[in-house]
């Protein structure tokens, strides 16, 4: 979106200080444990199945499940690459934010996992109304088929970010307790930056950074805190493609803008065909910018049930061959028992 | 006995109050007087958006800037009129007699102006007994009740609350209001046309430019166009109850239309834009930078969509238009209203 903003520099907000409301020095889940991690459930995978069917039926999980699961969770991600190796055939998904209904019209469209191998880009929770569920059916999917689906980490996998848009009132509202968000925004610490598919597509959540030339200079960051304020591994979560030369400001007030030759440089520096990545809406689902060096995926139709917006998955075959689904959100009749959802804000 | 769709149109007096309230108390503008209309709000569990809390400041900026303007504007005059047409439990009237208003140009708090707030009676009865219970607005606003209302005078300026349904005939509110029609008038109007049958909106804009010699108008409504985010909004607001197929919201759908109902009406000059091309010119740099302290905004895409779907528009009667600055806020040329890109 080309020229929102007539100075970046007046329009760049100032991100608050992290809130000092919740106390997350302290770690929630045990930073180690006796047990192996499939002991951790009991059952192993028949018991993970189960969940994974409960929480399919939008049901979310008890607060000892979420924690069991997390544990698991950890130790999947815990030896992933900031630059996670993805193979192809892969799909590719956008921002979902708590659509739980639209994420499985999504596989529908797209494919079962671990039928169809997945790529999320994160910015699973906020905003929707069932951010618990979406992101536990995505950790329960990790656990369960490891290798047939990839999470990277959004700018909402963040303490600070889910404290305004959504996430951790939901978990309060249907837990009681602010446990569960606890034991998920330590997994969002784990969660891997990037990923690169058949050493020739680069996605990631936002975009480049200015302190970033080499895939390698990812690799080496220290991931496992909270989304930092400023630096390559914010630029990664927050930055967006513009129509411009070079860097520039953003208007989001965290990451940057970078132009097509900035593209067309780390593509040439890194040996890639193609950045992927998502971070902002597109009405028409997808967009490729700069001579198709760089496509953004949207995953989340009808986005905060305001935007009438149609979302997109990106389906790479084995040779790297694109093609997009697009799809609708899910309809009245897909979402279930009629829960009393608030209708979404306008200005009255 | 009032319908659903009464009920609903009288609780976004309160929907209003608690996003103002929020946008208050996360430091976008001051409003001394917000947290007293509050306390008879309703309470409600949501958290407000901090878009919503944003566009909220900007709606607030953009309606203070305009009053602002009106009185600084017709300095020769010795006494204005200003009229606020579903005023619900808004605050405007105390911030300019104290001088808080945003974008308030020195002295304007003493300018001599006759005051007036008009809503469905229900709302005004609550909102008469809210500042009848304040401490610190009670003693300086002390109200009697009218036939139509309740009025004070203060310092020789009335503050006059009006009860009456806009969607009835405005000749009857004309009557009510009883207005001087010798004296510099303005209408505002905020997200209220938006609910009313369209011929009905038509004949109150032609009644209020009307009613007086000298008649300025500020209004401040959605337009949905035809994208899919207008498209949606249609939808989620038809299923809320707040309005009807034949509503100005789906009836007056573009910046254009808008404008020209204004010009039909009788506003002679009329202009307008829509409020993303006004958050850059009515709103000032200042307070877009304080507003950017307050809270970051997430989604730009959202925000731009969602405050192109609004309108900020401005006419007067006053062909020679020699002392009203409003229409000089519209930012030239005026835009239309088109999606980005």
């Amino acid at each position: 979106m080309a020229a929102m903003v007539k100075n970046p520099a007046e329009a760049a907000a100032v991100m608050p200080p992290i809130s000092t409301s919740v106390e997350h020095s302290q770690s929630a889940l045990p930073l180690t444990t006796n047990m192996t991690a499939s002991s951790l459930t009991s059952g192993g995978n028949s018991c993970l199945d189960e969940q994974i069917e409960r929480l399919k039926r939008c049901e979310y999980l008890r607060e000892g499940e979420v924690k069991a699961l997390c544990l698991r969770a950890r130790e999947i991600l815990v030896d992933e690459s900031n630059v996670q190796r993805v193979d192809a055939p892969v799909t590719i998904c956008g921002d979902i934010h708590g659509q739980f209904y639209d994420l499985v019209e999504l596989f529908k469209v797209g494919g079962e996992c671990p039928d169809k191998n997945y790529l999320f880009l994160g910015d699973f929770v906020d905003r929707g109304y069932y951010s618990v569920e979406t992101f536990l059916l995505l950790l329960a999917l990790k656990v369960r088929y490891p290798d047939r689906i990839t999470l990277i980490r959004g700018n909402h996998e963040s303490r600070q970010i889910t404290q305004v848009y959504g996430f951790y009132d939901e978990c309060l509202r249907k837990y009681g307790s602010v446990n569960v968000w606890r034991y998920c925004t330590e997994i969002f610490d784990y969660l891997s930056l990037s990923a690169i598919i058949e050493d020739k597509i680069f996605t990631v959540h936002g975009g480049l950074s200015p302190s970033i030339n080499t895939l390698d200079q990812i690799r080496v960051i220290d991931r496992k805190q909270e989304v930092p304020h400023d630096g390559a591994m914010c630029d990664l979560m927050w930055s967006d493609p513009e129509e411009i030369d070079g860097w520039g400001l953003s208007p989001r007030g965290a990451g940057y803008l970078f132009g097509g030759d900035i593209v067309a440089m780390f593509n040439e520096r890194n040996d890639l065909d193609l950045i992927a990545r998502a971070h902002q809406l597109v009405m028409e689902g997808h967009r490729s910018m700069f001579n198709d060096a760089l496509v953004t995926v949207w995953s989340a139709p009808n986005y905060c049930y305001r935007c009438g917006n149609v979302a997109a998955i990106l389906e790479l075959d084995e040779n790297l061959e694109r093609s997009f689904k697009i799809f609708d959100a899910a309809p009245q009749e897909a979402r279930g028992v009629p829960i009393k959802n608030p209708p979404p804000d306008y200005f009255l | 006995m009032l319908s659903p769709t009464d009920q609903r149109i009288i609780a976004t007096a309160d929907d209003a109050i608690r996003t103002k309230h929020a946008a208050v108390h996360a430091g976008y503008y001051a409003d001394d007087y917000i947290d007293t209309f509050f306390q008879s709000c309703a309470p409600s569990q949501r958290q407000v958006q901090p878009i919503i809390k944003r566009g909220t400041h900007a709606r607030v900026a953009c309606v203070d800037r305009a009053i602002s303007s009106f009185l600084a504007g017709h300095q020769t005059a010795s006494k204005l009129q200003i009229v606020v047409v579903g005023a619900g439990k808004d605050t405007s009237y105390f911030r300019f007699r104290d001088g808080s208003l945003m974008g308030t140009e020195s002295n304007n708090a003493s300018r001599e102006c006759d005051w007036y707030d008009v809503d469905h009676s229900l709302v005004i009865e609550e909102k008469a007994r809210i500042i009848g219970d304040s401490e610190t607005l009670a003693p300086q606003y002390p109200l009697k009740a009218t036939s139509h209302g309740f009025t004070c005078t203060t310092n020789d300026q009335n503050y006059t609350l009006i009860g009456h349904d806009i969607r009835e005939d405005p000749s009857v509110l004309i009557k009510k209001l009883n207005l001087d029609a010798s004296v510099p008038t303005l209408f505002l109007t905020e997200c209220v046309l938006m609910y009313v049958p369209d011929p009905d909106s038509k004949n109150l804009l032609s009644a209020l430019s009307t009613a007086v010699k000298n008649a300025s108008v500020v209004c401040y409504e959605p337009i949905l166009g035809s994208d899919a985010f207008g498209k949606m909004m249609q939808q989620n607001l038809l299923q809320v109850g707040v309005a009807t197929q034949d509503s100005c919201l789906v009836r007056t759908k573009t910046l254009q239309s808008q404008i020209e109902k204004l010009v039909e009406a009788g506003f002679a000059k009329a202009s307008g834009c829509n409020m993303w091309s006004a958050y850059q010119s009515v709103v000032t740099a200042e307070q877009r930078q304080r507003a950017n302290r307050c809270e970051f905004l997430d989604e730009m895409e959202e925000w731009v969509l969602i405050m192109q779907h609004y309108c900020f528009l401005v006419g007067t009667t006053d062909d020679k238009d020699t002392e009203s600055s409003l229409l000089s806020l519209i930012p030239k040329p005026p835009q239309g209203f088109s999606m980005n890109k």
